[in-house]
């Protein structure tokens, strides 16, 4: 009796966790499936009710003909929205490349020497992640209006570095709190100098870490937008802000579209990251 | 040849205090000898090594090696390499790489770095491992691959940070043996660290015993074990019974009457003083079980009552009490093995042992 009773509830708990981990993963994923489901939906007016499959609002994106002639339902133009994500592959491509190297550089710094007030360094060197973005925004943009530059592209870039760097430098720290110091000893000892010793075993030793920072960088500098929003001129929308600017005038099917390629472009690059981490640790 | 004179080094711990980690060491290694440096963890030993491969810079003093000064020549300059304690092995790179690295980086043609890659490896016995990465190997193998690696750019000195310490105890012995073999062939002087004096003893042609950053004794495995020049060498090198008091001559014999009150017999060498406080020791092997009470000529006799009797594999321990409560410890050789049940808790023994056998320390100064 008693261990019919055993087997009935191992059996039920096992059927509890199934049904919780389903809801678990709806509860996140829902949203997602939500979008790029109705990306494809033929409906212009209605959003919300199916009314058959179409790749109209990719074709529109994409500055494709379509069938529906109606111009307040699409992009205002297809121009404004390559140069939007334009815009963002610069601004990404620039900053994951200037805060990769001074973070990573910082971590090396903070990682072997010893100098008066590192600690109070390391809390500046993390500052600006803790700081709320729109109090970063805002101050950037106060600072760029009163020192005379003209927003553009260059404070975007700017801006971005100023807390992504901070991002890289954490990643690399983890990586080089990993790694065994003597091998650098070791390699000084065999007759290599210092740069050949950083070249040939400091780098490749944290070669993991640091695309894991700059691959960090470059997606939250895609997707930026309250910073870039203060900072941004008025030619250099990126594309966070541009879709943003859309939905100030209501939501529209396209940006499903847009959405869902995002999400897509996200998941490349994380499975990047992923596959050279696997990788690495083979 | 290394010459270290007057090495001197300070560090400033966290609390505001000053370690003197060396204190004016002199020592000089010769070209082709086997040196080891031993002595307890924080003795000093491996930050004289370190300043030797130009790790540790020195306060004081001077290194040559071969009659050129390196004490201020950075660790890639220096005509020495390390056998690191941990392996130090390039996580990233082949065994093959691994070892040629040092020819790599100093620009040796390929063809020749082959050629000198697979001597070595032949030489440690590590034939066709060229492509293993370092994870995929024992740790036996490891130590070897460190081994190859460092030896390949052909050092006049190899430096040994205990790299045997983390090998178990068979492979430990066995690789003992290998380096001293190693070593021969390659003709080159080999420094090593190492806190195990039984490891010292078996492979040393000479032994510098440190501690507290003091050079304490320079000497062959045989001088430091048998003529120990302090308290601290005879406690660190082997085991050893000490016995504190005041020294007075009787007759034409000399004595040590203990502050327990026991009196020890000795007899006079050149090495030995005839008054005031000593410490005298006596090996625990120097002790014979008399079963006879009949006098035997140079020799004397201490009574004890046994504690324990412990059968150590070759030998027998006995542990036991000398009338006046002092502890003392002898190894009796019994081939028949029937010393166990013969000598028990409770029984009393008489110990013999040669009067040339106990030596004469000075008394510790900082007790």
């Amino acid at each position: 009796m008693r261990e019919i009773f055993d087997r009935t509830m191992r059996r039920a708990s096992r059927h509890a966790l199934l049904v919780y981990s389903i809801l678990f993963f709806a509860f996140i994923y829902a949203p997602m499936m939500i979008i790029i489901v109705y990306s494809f939906n033929a409906n212009p007016v209605n959003m919300m009710s199916w009314s058959g499959f179409t790749f109209d609002w990719y074709r529109t994106i994409f500055g494709l003909g379509t069938k529906l002639t109606e111009q307040t339902m699409y992009v205002e133009s297809t121009e404004q929205l390559t140069n939007a994500v334009g815009h963002s592959l610069i601004v990404a491509l620039t900053t994951t490349t200037i805060s990769t190297v001074i973070g990573t550089l910082t971590a090396l710094a903070m990682a072997r020497f010893g100098f008066r007030l590192k600690t109070f360094y390391r809390v500046l060197v993390f500052m600006p992640m803790i700081i709320p973005d729109i109090v970063l925004g805002i101050a950037l943009l106060i600072y760029f209006v009163t020192i005379g530059v003209k927003l553009g592209l260059v404070t975007i870039i700017i801006g971005h570095c100023t807390f992504l760097a901070s991002y890289v430098f954490i990643v690399v720290s983890a990586r080089l709190a990993g790694m065994d110091q003597t091998c650098e000893e070791a390699s000084a000892d065999l007759g290599a100098s210092a740069y050949q010793t950083f070249r040939r075993v400091t780098l490749p030793l944290i070669l993991p870490g640091v695309i894991g920072g700059a691959l960090l960088a470059f997606i939250i500098s895609m997707d930026d937008l309250v910073i870039t929003y203060f900072i941004a001129g008025v030619d250099s929308t990126t594309l966070p802000v541009f879709i943003y600017g859309m939905l100030r005038r209501g939501i529209k099917p396209e940006i499903n579209a847009i959405a869902s390629l995002m999400i897509f472009f996200s998941l490349v690059i994380a499975s990047l990251g992923l596959w050279f981490r696997s990788r690495s640790s083979r | 040849m290394i010459s270290i004179r007057n090495a001197c080094k300070r560090f400033n711990t966290p609390e505001g205090s000053v370690v003197h980690a060396l204190q004016s060491v002199s020592l000089e290694v010769g070209n082709t000898e086997f040196i080891t440096l031993l002595g307890p963890s924080g003795c000093g030993k491996t930050t004289l090594l370190r300043s030797v491969s130009g790790f540790e810079d020195l306060d004081e003093g001077v290194i040559d090696i071969d009659g050129q000064e390196m004490t201020h020549v950075p660790p890639n300059k220096r005509p020495v390499n390390t056998v690191f304690q941990n392996y130090a092995l390039f996580p990233h790179l082949s065994v093959g790489k691994n070892i040629g690295y040092g020819l790599e980086v100093t620009g040796c043609p390929p063809a020749e770095r082959n050629q000198r890659v697979g001597e070595v490896m032949e030489l440690v016995g590590l034939e066709g491992y060229e492509r293993r990465m370092p994870r995929q190997l024992s740790g036996g193998q490891q130590q070897r691959v460190a081994l190859a690696r460092a030896i390949v750019n052909r050092p006049r000195v190899l430096l040994l940070d205990e790299p045997l310490s983390a090998l178990d105890r068979k492979l430990r012995e066995s690789m003992q043996l290998e380096l001293k073999n190693i070593q021969h062939e390659l003709g080159i002087a080999f420094v090593f660290v190492t806190h195990d004096q039984q490891e010292a003893l078996t492979m040393s042609d000479r032994i510098v015993v440190i501690d507290q950053g003091a050079v304490q004794q320079i000497g062959s495995p045989t001088e430091v074990y048998d003529w120990p020049a302090s308290i601290f060498v005879a406690r660190f090198v082997g085991e050893g019974n000490l016995f504190e008091g005041e020294l007075y001559m009787d007759g034409v014999t000399l004595h040590l009457r203990t502050d327990q009150g026991v009196e020890v017999q000795l007899s006079e060498n050149d090495k030995s003083r005839r008054s005031g406080r000593a410490v005298v020791l006596i090996r625990p092997e120097d002790f014979q079980l008399d079963p006879t009470s009949e006098p035997i000529a140079d020799h004397a006799v201490l009574e004890a009552e046994v504690t324990q009797t412990i059968f150590v594999g070759t030998d027998f321990q006995i542990v036991a009490t000398i009338d006046g409560g002092l502890p003392i410890k002898a190894t009796i050789r019994d081939p028949s093995r029937t010393l166990a049940r013969e000598v028990q808790s409770g029984s009393r023994i008489r110990l013999r042992y040669r009067l040339d056998a106990p030596r004469v320390l000075p008394p510790d100064s900082s007790d």
